[in-house]
């Protein structure tokens, strides 16, 4: 133990207090030769003589100081902070460089870090529920089952597994749907809310403590009398001003009391509620709901099913114990058990963490993708700019190396000069990826993201711009300094002070390195430019996506009517009439569900006269007035929407949407032809209800209801609300007027006609469609930036290194020029090799482009990862910036005078 | 080149230094006068390279320096070990004293 801090003061005394150290040794050392001096004066030896004996009996002193510095065992890391001393007084000498080095360098490095960040936030560590790697996503599949395959699995499934699994700690439901909740008696202000339903098990799974109050317990569940009810954050901040007192107070969903129990903390918001559109802005635990355990829904499915692993267990392991349960229990169904069987019914999982990022991996991903291409073209510049540097700064390393510093030592330092350039680099890196991320988040581009990235310099991001910046530092370092080791290495001092003047070009071995490396910047720059043009292609596509439907000045909001079925018909009859009086609105009409308002969509089963099939064929169910089609500007296809008479014998007629005609009237013309709907329930998780013919009278064009960027699987049909009153009625006002003024007059107006209820949830149309577009926004505008930073990158390296290798062929242009030679033909001899390189480059690039187009496909919306504008368009640019260069140097060269040229260095 | 008693062998210069140190402190000159005294100048060591020595013997802990005065008044380094050079100075005469012995007794008897 003594001899390591024996060997840390010494080298601590070597290395910070240097100065000291080697006047100590010298002082040492003279004393020594002093001494042998006296001692051969004391022998009579003459002082001169005397001195000269002591000196040559000591040996070389400069030597012995070498070999004391190295016992010190200081060498190399004083030698390092020289290095950094000289390397850091290189980037201030030349000043220009550095800058453009550095911020090079600084935006690449930061564009990647900041996708680092957004990744590592949102996917790898997203830190969101304690234990989250031990989450997993249960789903059920079926084949063909109603036209969609990915479903939620069923409160029987949840209740074998939790009663029988072994390898899971826990397993929870969990379910949303839109309630209307209400305060006291009155039904003013009712809101329409989403509600999520759960077994208190999640609590156990997601491991989330109340702000307020407690959560739900197992008795919760039995309990049918006082319900509790779980308030989310921003709920109890509206609604209740964020009053501490709320616990134990009532609120009443569908008319059923309700106890607050408790609050949740801000930001909770249960996993997949946001990205499946679930609502969840209040909970509560799943009711009885005894028709919920008959044998008929063990195959319907309830909510999302989650459990939490028990330590130690891997996925596959619960995966074969999930299967197990399910054949085993099936028995006990034999009737749903063999109709899952025909479905290929499969249990499947994942972790809570790629189920959640499903819908954004691939941008992601394709983002990672153009930043990673950024960085190597960034290298590829740096690199060619450092090797057009250090060309000039042959003639320092030339006479170093004949004043005997070795070709490891000169290595050592150029390493250590791009390494430090790097470091600095990441430091302006890492505030620029900040700086990146905040101005988004500023400027609200994440708001609307139903997951958002943490931005925050936190230690995994310090870590990956450090690493990554040593790394390319080192790695640049080396790419550079290939040719100057090919020089120094056969550079003897003579030859090596000549060497300029030796040949005429540049060196054969140095011109095909230059060339390969300018094919390398043009081809990556080709693959980015091209990859990033189909990616911004793609969004803008996106954000142009045609709804069906006009969402611009239609106000929406709701109200729930009540009182008997006639009284909430007359309420609705005449708020539709007086709405239509208000100056200013053109069309007014109420629906069940406006589209993009709200999560999911009621399915009804469907069945089609004459078809063979028979109630497994679902559909959406819009119930809508007469306007609805106006109001949201949905254009018909065929036929037409109510009319009058129909409204007024309560005819039994339908609207279907182009998907339903497509889905089951393939090529036949649907109008006249008749389906029937169940009225009543009918959907997946209530029972049948009385089915009638109804006479389709027009065909719509499909709208996206549900999700923007997908046309639904199924179709839709619209029936009239006089077939079945909606629950809640969904506004739609297509006006003039501004939205606060527009709800202000249609609330007074609803006053007048019944003083129950209160008109809710105001919006604009477009703000909800725009709330749809947000992440295809952001990521848009993000691939903005990078091909905005690729354009200027693949420009300006293009040019400088393109523009320096044809400078470099100077005297050899000018001998040519000097012995008779015409201009142009000089010219076309200086660009040809370059320029072939260009072209090598460029298609190599497209060739490469081409080759990831099958990946690229499934990430694009509606864009052909072969687009061909877009590669003539990155084509075009590159080949136009390359043969500028080229030609601009070359006929900068032979303008001057060939003997000027001759002299040129 | 022929070899001669004053090659010292690699690792023999740290236990001489050792050695020389044993009963008192001393400067580098001291130290070398003190070895070239006991083996009656038959093993003088190159001068200079006893300081790169004794900076090894000073990191290892077997030795530790402070400035001092020297007889003559002049400022000098003085070297003195310590217990764990002394206990290092034990072990490595007691390897070098076999050692000997063994290549003794090889030499009288072949």
């Amino acid at each position: 133990m003594s001899g390591i801090f024996s060997q840390l003061r010494v080298m601590f005394n070597a290395l910070l207090r240097r100065n000291k150290s080697e006047d100590a040794l010298a002082e040492e050392m003279q004393f020594h030769i002093d001494q042998q001096t006296e001692e051969h004066i004391a022998k009579g030896m003459p002082p001169e003589k005397a001195r000269k004996e002591a000196l040559k009996a000591f040996g070389g002193i400069e030597q012995h100081k070498e070999d004391c510095r190295d016992s010190w065992g200081t060498r190399l890391i004083s030698e390092f902070l020289q290095d950094i001393r000289y390397g850091w007084r290189q980037v201030l000498k030349h000043k220009g460089f550095s800058l453009i080095v550095i911020l090079t360098f600084a935006i690449c490095l930061g564009l990647n870090t900041a996708i680092f960040n957004v990744y590592n936030s949102m996917v790898w560590n997203p830190n969101r529920f304690a234990n989250e790697d031990r989450i997993i996503s249960i789903w059920e599949e079926f084949d063909d089952l109603w036209g969609e395959d990915r479903f939620q699995s069923s409160r029987i499934l949840w209740k074998e597994r939790s009663e029988q699994s072994e390898t899971l700690e826990a397993i929870g439901l969990f379910g949303g749907t839109w309630e209307n909740i209400t305060h006291g008696n009155s039904e003013k202000n009712a809101e329409f809310l989403g509600v999520g339903r759960m077994t208190p098990s999640m609590f156990e799974i997601l491991k989330v403590a109340p702000l307020l109050g407690r959560t739900f317990s197992a008795e919760d569940v039995e309990n049918e009398g006082n319900r509790p009810v779980l308030l989310g954050y921003e709920y109890w901040q509206n609604r209740y001003q964020g009053d501490e007192n709320v616990i134990g107070s009532s609120l009443y969903i569908n008319n059923q009391l309700h106890e607050v129990i408790g609050v949740m903390p801000e930001g909770f918001a249960f996993p997949l509620a946001r990205v499946s559109n679930m609502p969840d802005q209040v909970y509560t635990p799943f009711p009885r709901w005894e028709w919920s355990w008959r044998p008929e829904f063990r195959n319907r499915p309830m909510g999302f099913c989650m459990g939490l692993m028990k330590t130690g267990v891997n996925i596959e392991q619960v995966e074969d114990e999930l299967r197990r349960i399910n054949v085993s229990n099936g028995l006990n169904y034999p009737e749903q058990f063999k109709i899952a069987q025909e479905q290929n019914h499969r249990t499947e999982l994942c972790s809570l963490g790629d189920h959640i990022i499903r819908f954004l991996q691939t941008e992601l991903q394709l983002l990672q993708m153009a930043v990673v291409f950024l960085l190597l073209l960034g290298c590829v510049n740096i690199s060619s700019l450092i090797i057009s540097h250090n060309h000039r700064r042959m003639g320092e390393f030339r006479y170093r190396y004949a004043l005997g510093a070795g070709r490891f030592r000169l290595v050592r330092q150029l390493l250590t000069e791009s390494v430090l350039v790097s470091i600095i680099s990441a430091a302006i890196a890492l505030c620029l990826s900040w700086l990146v991320l905040r101005s988004l988040e500023f400027g609200g581009i994440f708001d609307d993201m139903v997951i958002r990235p943490r931005v925050s310099l936190d230690r995994e991001t310090w870590l990956f711009a450090s690493c990554l910046a040593l790394f390319l530092g080192t790695l640049v370092g080396f790419i550079s300094l290939l040719p100057i080791l090919g020089k120094a290495q056969d550079s003897s001092l003579a030859d090596g002070l000549r060497e300029d003047h030796r040949t005429a070009s540049a060196g054969k071995s140095f011109k095909i390195f230059q060339g390969a490396l300018i094919a390398t910047q043009l081809c990556l720059a080709a693959v980015l430019l091209i990859g990033s043009g189909l990616l911004i292609n793609s969004f803008t596509k996106i954000l142009d996506i045609d709804t069906g439907f006009d969402s611009s000045n239609v106000f929406t909001a709701g109200f729930r009517p009540v009182g008997t079925a006639d009284e909430r018909r007359e309420a609705t009859e005449k708020f539709l009439e007086q709405a239509k009086q208000i100056a200013g609105v053109q069309d007014v009409a109420i629906s069940n569900w406006p589209p993009l308002k709200l999560g999911n969509l009621y399915l009804r089963s469907l069945r089609i006269e004459g078809s063979e099939h028979g109630d497994e064929v679902m559909c959406h169910n819009d119930t809508v007035s007469a306007g609805y089609f106006a109001t949201l500007g949905i254009r018909f296809l065929r036929g037409r929407t109510f009319s009058e008479s129909e409204i007024q014998n309560r005819s039994p007629v339908v609207v279907i949407d182009k998907n339903l005609a497509d889905l089951h009237f393939r090529g036949e013309d649907p109008v006249g032809k008749r389906i029937s709907i169940p009225a009543e329930g009918g959907g997946i998780a209530t029972e049948e209800g009385e089915r009638n013919w109804l006479t389709i009278i027009g065909v719509t064009e499909t709208i996206r209801n549900v999700n923007l960027l997908e046309s639904p699987v199924l179709g839709t049909a619209f029936t009239h609300i006089h077939r079945q009153l909606p629950y809640w009625n969904g506004v739609m006002v297509r006006t003039t007027i501004r939205e606060n003024n527009i709800y202000s007059e249609l609330e007074s107006m609803l006053a007048s006609v019944t003083q129950k209820t209160g008109l809710a949830m105001p919006a604009m149309m477009h703000d909800l469609v725009d709330k749809h577009r947000a992440p295809s926004k952001a990521l848009l505008i993000m691939c903005l930036i990078i091909t905005f930073v690729s354009l200027l990158l693949s420009a300006v390296g293009i040019f400088g290194n393109v523009a320096y290798t044809v400078v470099l062929q100077t005297r050899e242009l000018g001998i040519r020029m000097a012995l008779g030679g015409s201009r142009l033909h000089v010219l076309i001899l200086g660009i040809r090799f370059w320029f072939m390189m260009v072209l090598v480059g460029i298609l190599c690039g497209s060739a490469l482009s081409l080759g990831i187009a099958p990946y690229m496909e499934s990430h694009l919306y509606n864009t052909s990862p072969r687009d061909l504008i877009t590669y003539a368009t990155a084509i075009i640019f590159l080949a136009v910036v390359s043969s500028l260069a080229c030609y601009v140097s070359a006929y900068r060269i032979i303008r001057v005078n060939p003997m000027v040229a001759l002299r040129a260095e | 080149m022929a070899k001669t008693a004053n090659d010292l062998l690699q690792g023999t210069l740290d236990l001489l230094v050792l050695r020389a140190l044993r009963d008192e402190a001393r400067h580098g000159w001291g130290i070398q006068q003190r070895i070239n005294q006991f083996s009656q100048d038959t093993l003088s060591v190159n001068q200079g390279s006893l300081y790169p020595a004794l900076i090894r013997l000073e990191k290892k802990g077997y030795i530790r320096s402070d400035w001092g005065t020297s007889d003559n008044g002049r400022r000098a380094k003085y070297y003195q070990l310590t217990p764990s050079g002394k206990r290092q100075m034990e072990t490595e005469t007691e390897i070098w004293r076999q050692f000997s012995a063994a290549i003794n007794s090889i030499l009288e008897t072949i």
